[in-house]
């Protein structure tokens, strides 16, 4: 016992001596001195990087607060946003999405990302957005208002973009593992949109915008609507989809999902003859025509392949892309590489495997498979029609 | 008056007497055995120990009967009567000094002094003591309602009510140099581990104190390691929790004066355990038994996981909550830490008070209290809703503890780690949380190790510590006791 | 029993206990961060293959304790088969080995709490109060802590449990996969970092002086070193599913970065904190198993009769190596993951059967 309580008597003397230092106490602080900050707006600037920080919708509804500075780099602007007084200290780590200009985007976010991942307060985890012909601080700013910001906006967007069927939010961590592995990534673009008018001040809202694709750690471009919807499809992104497709009898709504993509790479007397991409989506009637006969089978297959033809035409538009750019975005290589790890994975090994000159076929197949409670639409010519 | 008109003659009377001089309780009799002209003798009693009634019907009548002590002309002749049945009490000896006669005395005898010296003591106890009630501390809802009283003989009564099994062994002790108190030492013979039974006897025999007159003479005297918080004698007034450790293979304690039983050895999974297990269906058994580990550790770790976070961890916290608790702080004066330490403060304070004050007022400042101190003190901006509702939380689970004396640990435990969190946060917590289990692995009871099964073992009987197995399963007996029987 | 022995005897199951709680501390050192880095996609292969490489060892070890004496640990064994001289310099060399692997762990493990937790912190609070504590407990009894080692690794399983069905949602199949027949070299240097995990037994095998010998022993280390590759398997697949290997194998500390993105249910975010915490539990383990150990040599050496002092000492003498040693972090992953496996996996894999093979040729097994 006594030599036990020697030695703890001896660390504690050490510990009274200069060599303490701050320990922990440097990481305290009171709940209320902290000022929250969900989105992060990076821009280019004059200076190299202009930060915005939203606070997002304050609980009792009032008008989100908006810093703006301006340095060198990303984590010297958020720096300063911290060193200047008000009384209040900003937190990152609720930091659920970071915007990031045009600009910014175009000249390279690899600085960015870098920080993201170092920082002890902000997470892989968080949500990437590319503001298409704009800014950052510009969205953030207009779509802040009682009630509104495009923190809410866009936290909202980050869960509920799969039913859209439009997009899907990439995290930090998987643009930077993207660009990683394979040199490019998709990143969600958002837009500034009209606001709905409700009361006499209007502003602004996001809305997405397609996806963006990076390469190289930078902006290359952007799909259009046709092609992010035909990548969310292959890229198994989309939950809900809607569109009308029609048969004989009249027209319907169909919701629909997809199931992801199968890529078999087919060979031919040793090399590859192509890629065949296959993608299964299942649809259900939301709203029918009158006299569309759903209880018969043709009529639910013509629907069907109304969808799977205008699926198609999307899913082979953003391969298409990817094959112009020579960016392999939607991951075809490596998911042809799971399928044969053998063979394919011996081209990729070898370097000879470039989806800019592989022939890529696409296929959409679809079925209905059911609609929601009422079958054939009711008449409405009584019952002598 | 005696045959020749003399009193008894001076020896042991007289000593008893000189024993009990200035005790205004003494009374005495002078009496003649067998009837007018039988043999002298001085009946000797404590007044308000013994029955009065009893005493008439079953000692001095019998005694005045000149048929019952026909020809018996000397004393010896007399006690040698009364011996063989001449008197009704059921319990009569033979004293063969003072001294022994003053301990009958002062154990609720009336002590009958022949003019030789000859004595012989009845047992005359008074019936007045506490009826059996239902347990005050230790309350089921459904199980058997009766509870220990101060009274030994009593008590063991109640433990060979329930235990008609000619093993049951109480071996009889006294403790305390000048209470002496009556203790027994209870045990099923063939079951229980025979180290842990000689090895509590021994225990037992070395306290060196005057008075048993509290359970903290018997637990911190027995206990391995009585200056830890957590409590190694297991304590209880309800019978039938003993009786089933008993069966177990543990070695009981009863004690004259106390309404509890001590039951060795104990382990930190037995605080856990309530009889009401075995009324209940055996998965809801299991259920509270798991609900009473999650309060248990709750109750210790809460408020101090609160501070660390609060202080350094908010991050945690989803963004909603932090900002209800940013805007509940806002007017609240005092950092997170002396809130925190004031509303534990406050809570035992108000704990205490409930203790004290009388039932129905105790109730009444325990809500009032509650209601007042905790509400007032958020709506004057004292503290913070949050820190109001850990404390209470934490309480609420402390109260779950089963056992009275391993929740009045962790109340203390608690305040400790709310000190290393405010300290260093979740490490501080951490590092609290992990000496508190290096000091709980290195209890022992009686050669049994505190966290056993959880540790110390073979690992097989885990489940038994955690889940009430269904009564047509075969039971064995714990093999960390090592009891003579497995099953 | 031995007199050896005493109130110090603990069983096999206890020891495995002990130093599989002890190495969940190295664990998140080495893991995923090295697997990542030599085998890429295929990183979560390593412990399998490092399992059956284990296997192996432990029977060779089990050959080898089987002639052991009841009482006999490492030490004993050495002297029996190097001679006194020889034995007692090569157990002098892992006291001293111990004595600085301790101070190295501590120094990592303050290092861990900085980047994770504690980014404006120092290390020193860490390094004194983890020091002191496991100091305090190497001065204690050894059954003592292979209980405690028993309760916390049950805490320890059940956390790592939780945490890795909450992050399985974050777990892409795309980035564990494909596995090909060239990544069998990756995999292979991957189940380096594991095994250096179970050099940590090695170790152990000091303690089983104070094992109670029975004809089953060595079998259940099997099962332990079974766990440890179910639970690296788990690890890897956690990490490099969500993060992927390209970044996993630059992180430091991979394991909490992936853990900072798992939410319970909505009502708590960023466990990192409550998991960092708890492997202030794995630390505090392997620490004082490590001055235990080194203090029982070192006692054995001096011919002292109580452990105390002398672990007390190793401690101390380990804080103070913990704050001279690598003032920056560059170079302490340096040596925390190169040069201290390299000492670990030659005192396991290439000291320990050179004493067997010595052994047996001088006929002391």
């Amino acid at each position: 016992m006594k030599i036990r309580a020697l030695f703890i008597i001896g660390v504690a003397l050490a510990l009274l001596t200069g060599c303490a230092g701050a320990g922990v106490f440097a990481d305290y602080r009171e709940v209320e001195q902290l000022e929250i900050i969900r989105t992060i707006g990076i821009d280019k600037g004059p200076e190299g990087v202009t930060v915005t920080a939203d606070t997002g919708v304050e609980e009792d509804g009032r008008a989100p607060k908006l810093f703006r500075t301006a340095a060198p780099t990303l984590s010297a602007a958020l720096e300063q946003l911290q060193e200047t007084p008000r009384g209040r200290r900003m937190v990152f780590a609720h930091t659920e999405q970071v915007v990031i200009g045009e600009t910014a985007a175009r000249a390279g976010l690899a600085g960015y990302l870098d920080y993201i991942e170092r920082a002890t307060e902000m997470r892989i985890g968080t949500g990437v957005f590319i503001v298409r012909d704009g800014t950052a601080e510009d969205l953030l700013a207009a779509c802040a208002g009682e009630g509104s910001s495009a923190a809410d906006m866009l936290l909202f967007l980050k869960t509920e973009i799969r039913n859209m069927g439009c997009g899907f939010v990439y995290t930090c961590g998987d643009i930077a593992a993207g660009l990683a592995s394979e040199g490019c990534a998709l990143a969600q673009a958002v837009e500034r949109a009209p606001g709905e008018t409700v009361t006499e001040e209007e502003r602004a809202m996001v809305r997405p915008a397609g996806f963006a694709v990076l390469a190289e750690g930078a902006l290359a471009g952007y799909l259009t609507e046709e092609e992010s919807r035909g990548a969310a499809l292959l890229l198994g992104k989309v939950e809900r989809d809607d569109m009308t497709a029609a048969a004989e009898s009249g027209t319907a709504a169909l919701s629909f999902r997809g199931a992801g993509m199968r890529v078999r790479p087919l060979f031919l007397g040793g090399s590859l003859d192509r890629l065949s991409v296959a993608v299964r989506t299942e649809a259900a009637v939301k709203e029918a025509s009158e006299g569309l006969t759903l209880t018969a089978a043709e009529t639910r297959r013509a629907l069907a392949q109304d969808l799977a033809a205008r699926e198609t035409e999307r899913a082979a538009a953003a391969v298409a892309r990817s094959q112009a750019m020579g960016l392999d975005f939607l991951g075809l290589c490596a998911a042809a590489e799971r399928a044969s790890p053998l063979r394919f994975g011996a081209l990729r090994d070898r370097g000879a495997a470039d989806i800019g000159t592989m022939t890529v076929e696409v296929t959409v197949s679809a079925a209905v498979r059911r609609t929601f409670d009422v079958a054939d639409p009711f008449s409405v010519r009584g019952k002598g029609a | 008056m005696a045959e020749n008109g003399k009193r008894p003659a001076a020896g042991l009377a007289d000593a008893l007497r000189a024993t009990f001089a200035d005790c205004y309780d003494l009374e005495t009799r002078t009496i003649a055995v067998g009837g007018a002209g039988g043999l002298a003798a001085e009946l000797f009693y404590l007044d308000g120990l013994v029955s009065g009634g009893d005493m008439s019907d079953y000692v001095l009548r019998p005694l005045t009967e000149r048929a019952r002590f026909r020809g018996a002309r000397t004393p010896r002749a007399a006690a040698a009567r009364i011996m063989a049945g001449a008197v009704y009490d059921f319990n009569a000896r033979l004293a063969p000094d003072a001294a022994a006669a003053a301990d009958d005395l002062l154990s609720g005898f009336c002590c009958l002094v022949f003019a030789d010296g000859t004595a012989v003591s009845f047992e005359v106890k008074t019936g007045d003591k506490r009826a059996v009630d239902q347990p005050k501390e230790e309350k089921v809802v459904r199980g058997s309602k009766d509870a220990f009283v101060e009274v030994l003989k009593v008590n063991t009564m109640l433990v060979r009510r329930k235990i008609r099994d000619r093993q049951l062994k109480i071996r009889a002790l006294e403790l305390g140099g000048r209470t002496r108190t009556k203790t027994a030492l209870v045990y099923l013979e063939g079951f229980t581990n025979e180290a842990v039974l000689r090895e509590a006897e021994r225990r037992l025999r070395a306290i060196d104190a005057e008075e048993v007159l509290s359970p903290a003479v018997i637990t911190e005297n027995i206990a391995d390691r009585p200056r830890s918080l957590f409590p190694q004698v297991l304590v209880t007034e309800r019978p039938d929790k003993f009786c089933l450790n008993l069966l177990e293979g543990r070695v009981g304690i009863l004690a004259d004066g106390l309404p509890m039983g001590f039951l060795v050895p104990a382990t930190f999974a037995q605080f856990m355990k309530v009889p009401e297990d075995h009324a209940s269906h055996f998965l809801i058994a299991s259920f509270l038994t798991a609900l009473r580990y999650a309060a248990f550790f709750l109750a210790l770790i809460l408020p101090a996981f609160y501070v660390a976070v609060a202080m350094y961890h908010q991050e945690m916290i989803p963004v909603k909550l932090l900002r209800s608790i940013i805007n509940a702080k806002q007017a609240v004066p005092f950092p997170t830490a002396f809130e925190t330490l004031l509303m534990l403060f406050a809570f035992e304070l108000l704990q205490e008070a409930g203790l004290r004050l009388p039932n129905p007022v105790g109730q009444t400042v325990s809500i009032i209290g509650a209601l007042i101190v905790g509400q007032s003190a958020v709506e004057a901006r004292v503290v913070s809703p949050v820190v109001v509702v850990v404390v209470a939380l934490s309480g609420i689970c402390g109260y779950i503890m089963p056992d009275l004396d391993m929740g009045s640990g962790v109340r203390i435990l608690r305040f400790l780690l709310v000190l290393a969190a405010i300290l260093a946060g979740m490490f501080g917590v951490a590092m609290g949380f992990t000496m508190i289990v290096y000091h709980l692995a290195g209890l022992e009871s009686f050669g049994v190790p505190y966290m056993s099964p959880f540790a110390g073992g073979e690992g097989k009987h885990l489940s038994r510590a955690l889940l009430r197995w269904p009564m047509d399963r075969k039971r064995d007996r714990e093999p960390e006791l090592r009891p003579g029987r497995e099953r | 029993m031995s007199a050896i022995q005493g109130h110090d005897t603990i069983s096999e199951r206890q020891l495995c206990a002990l130093c599989f709680a002890a190495l969940f501390s190295p664990l998140i050192r080495l893991l995923p961060r090295l697997p990542a880095a030599f085998a890429g996609r295929a990183a979560w292969l390593s412990p399998l293959a490092a399992a059956a490489a284990g296997a192996l060892w432990l029977a060779f070890l089990r050959a080898f304790l089987r002639r052991r004496a009841e009482g006999e640990g490492l030490f004993e064994l050495a002297e029996r088969c190097l001679g006194p001289a020889a034995g007692r310099v090569l157990a002098a060399l892992c006291a001293l080995w111990l004595v600085f692997y301790g101070g190295v762990m501590l120094r990592v493990s303050a290092e861990r709490f900085l980047s994770t937790i504690y980014a404006n912190g120092r290390p020193t609070v860490f390094i004194a109060v983890m020091g002191a504590a496991a100091g305090w407990a190497a001065a204690g009894g050894l059954r003592q802590l292979a209980r405690t080692a028993e309760v916390l690794l049950a805490l320890i399983l059940l956390a790592m449990g939780a945490v890795f069905l909450f992050s399985l949602t974050e777990v892409e199949p795309a980035r564990l996969l494909p596995v090909k027949p060239g990544d069998a070299g990756g995999i292979l240097l991957g189940a380096l970092p594991m095994l250096d995990m179970m050099s940590v037994y090695a170790y152990g095998v000091f303690l089983l002086r104070y094992v109670k010998k029975t004809p089953e022993e060595g079998r259940r280390p099997v099962r332990w070193m079974l766990l440890l590759t179910a639970a690296a398997t788990a690890v890897l697949v956690m990490t490099v599913g969500a993060a992927s290997a390209e970044l996993v194998k630059d992180m430091q500390s991979p394991f909490f970065l992936v853990i900072r993105s798992i939410a319970v249910l909505g009502f708590i975010e960023r466990i990192e904190a409550v998991v960092v915490g708890l492997w202030v539990a794995a630390d505090f383990l392997l620490l004082a198993f490590v001055w235990l150990i080194a203090g029982d040599i070192l006692k054995l050496l001096a011919g002292g009769r109580s452990r105390r002092p002398f672990a007390a000492g190793a401690a101390a003498v380990s804080i103070a190596a913990a704050f001279a040693v690598a003032d920056n972090a560059f170079f302490l992953r340096k040596a925390a993951e190169y040069g201290i496996p390299a000492v670990n996996l030659a005192a396991a894999f290439v000291l320990l059967p050179a004493l067997f093979l010595v052994g047996r040729a001088r006929g002391k097994l």
